[in-house]
């Protein structure tokens, strides 16, 4: 029996034990599912921790990671049937570092919260061409690249998305302005949605807008207060814009994030600093096959979202293989990564100890990742 | 000593799957059968009219084909961007169905 053959067997097996491929898709409103993500990173440091310094996801290196499991269900808010639902549940390594540590005071059941991705409900409004109101926990900024690896165009996340808000805990609205424009405004508890600083709310707003055929815009903008002095003058101001350009059989988006914040507690209350830039590029090569660069920099002047003051730049390039078969959607991606960390504080953990007992650091790391992604939507 | 082993150890399995995964990326991307140019090239129609339709909810959608099934992934903004997204892939010659996995994000 030829490959193709028994491919295709596989393929028509797989559709008819699905029931949503034999459904009018379009009339369902509802949608449940879930994916696994599981990684091999190999770090030529070998550090003894297996940590990937100054990383929030795919921290853990030279093992094997199961680094995301998630289950959802959904309903979505229609003319017809206003009211909406959405619930998910994750767990894993990746899960581990929203709990807030450090100099953020985590929120109570923060260790239990953080495998709750979504918990909202939401209002389709009958005002112009409709306004969607949403309450409770839901997905954070519309930056380029997701904190689920799954919807990316590289398996490891750059730091940017990292130490974007990429969940929050609120309420918000959303209306599209014109099919090509919407705009949502947030009101919501902290920066970082398991933290808790003060009982002062957060503001965030974001701006999609498809300028052309081809470019489209995205603005996210925070202000609001992540200390326990809640004086205006100690309110975080944090932006993220990212424009895309997008071809058939290629796209390249370039992403800036800056952000800026007075420390309350320090003398004199210095002004901290932190940008982050991130260059996005993928070209399909053929049917499932693509591969993807993005090279990248974050500079973290005084310390405040990384914990060091350093300056990191980075170059990711990934081999992706990603396949649906019926209900399922299998991602195979193979990934080089080199990092550099300079500055004061910079470094990247490698095997051995200082006199002191801490890891040694070494300023460049090399890793390659092997991880296999499956996720299954009803 | 024992870390100079592992470490050759972990570069031979490296360069092992490596190689492997080149392999197939190589028979895969240069010996393309009638069927998967077929896809490609739906798969590619499907995209441009998306392109086209300059809607915001449009621009942020993958799209595969798999023997003539369409396979929509990704995020919309609403119910009726999925619904429109859907339409417009059904509307192209030779689209035997369309898988719609669109996750809407309010």
């Amino acid at each position: 029996m030829s490959l193709r053959r028994l491919d295709c067997m596989v393929l028509m097996g797989c559709l008819l034990l699905s029931p949503q491929t034999a459904l009018a898709q379009s009339e369902k409103t509802w949608s449940a599912g879930g994916f696994l993500d599981l990684s091999y990173g190999l770090d030529f440091n070998f550090p003894d921790n297996h940590r990937w310094r100054s990383k929030e996801t795919t921290q853990r290196v030279n093992e094997l990671s199961p680094n995301l499991g998630y289950a959802y269900f959904e309903k979505d808010p229609t003319a017809g049937s206003r009211w909406g639902i959405e619930l998910a549940a994750q767990a894993g390594r990746d899960t581990e570092s929203l709990v807030p540590s450090g100099r953020e005071q985590p929120i109570g059941g923060a260790d239990v919260l953080r495998h709750v991705a979504r918990a909202n409900v939401s209002y389709l409004a009958p005002l112009g061409s409709g306004l969607t109101l949403t309450a409770g926990i839901f997905r954070g900024f519309r930056n380029y690249e997701s904190y689920y690896a799954k919807n990316n165009f590289n398996y490891t996340r750059a730091y940017l998305t990292d130490y974007n808000p990429n969940f929050m805990m609120g309420a918000g609205a959303e209306y599209e302005v014109s099919p090509a424009m919407e705009l949502s405004l947030f009101v919501i508890n902290e920066y970082n949605y398991l933290a808790h600083a003060n009982n002062l709310p957060g503001y965030a707003a974001v701006m999609e807008w498809r300028a052309s055929k081809h470019l489209t815009a995205y603005q996210n903008l925070y202000y609001g207060p992540d200390q326990q002095l809640t004086d205006v003058k100690y309110w975080r101001l944090f932006s993220d814009s990212t424009l895309e350009w997008r071809e058939l059989d290629w796209t390249v988006a370039l992403s800036f994030d800056v952000g800026t914040e007075r420390m309350a507690e320090q003398p004199d209350s210095p002004r901290t600093f932190w940008m982050g830039s991130a260059l996005f590029t993928q070209w399909n090569l053929t049917g499932p096959w693509s591969v993807a660069v993005r090279p990248e920099l974050f500079w973290d002047r005084n310390g405040r979202v990384t914990g060091f003051e350093q300056f990191i730049w980075a170059n990711t390039s990934t081999l992706e293989y990603r396949r649906h078969f019926g209900p399922h959607l299998g991602i195979l991606r193979l990934e080089h990564r080199y990092d550099r960390s300079t500055g004061q504080e910079g470094g990247f953990f490698k095997n051995g100890l200082t006199a002191a007992g801490q890891p040694q650091l070494t300023p460049g790391q090399h890793l390659i990742w092997l991880s296999a992604i499956w996720a299954l939507d009803f | 000593m024992n870390k100079d082993r592992r470490t050759a150890r972990h570069l031979v399995s490296v360069a092992l799957v490596t190689v492997a995964l080149l392999t197939a990326c190589h028979s895969a991307v240069f010996t393309r059968s009638e069927s998967r140019v077929r896809d490609d090239t739906l798969a590619r129609e499907v995209k441009n009219r998306f392109l086209e339709a300059r809607q915001l909810d449009l621009s942020r959608i993958d799209v595969s084909a798999e023997n003539g099934v369409i396979y929509l992934s990704g995020e919309s903004g609403n119910s009726e961007s999925k619904f429109v997204a859907e339409q417009l892939a059904l509307g192209i010659t030779g689209v035997k169905r369309v898988v719609n996995k669109l996750e809407v994000q309010p």
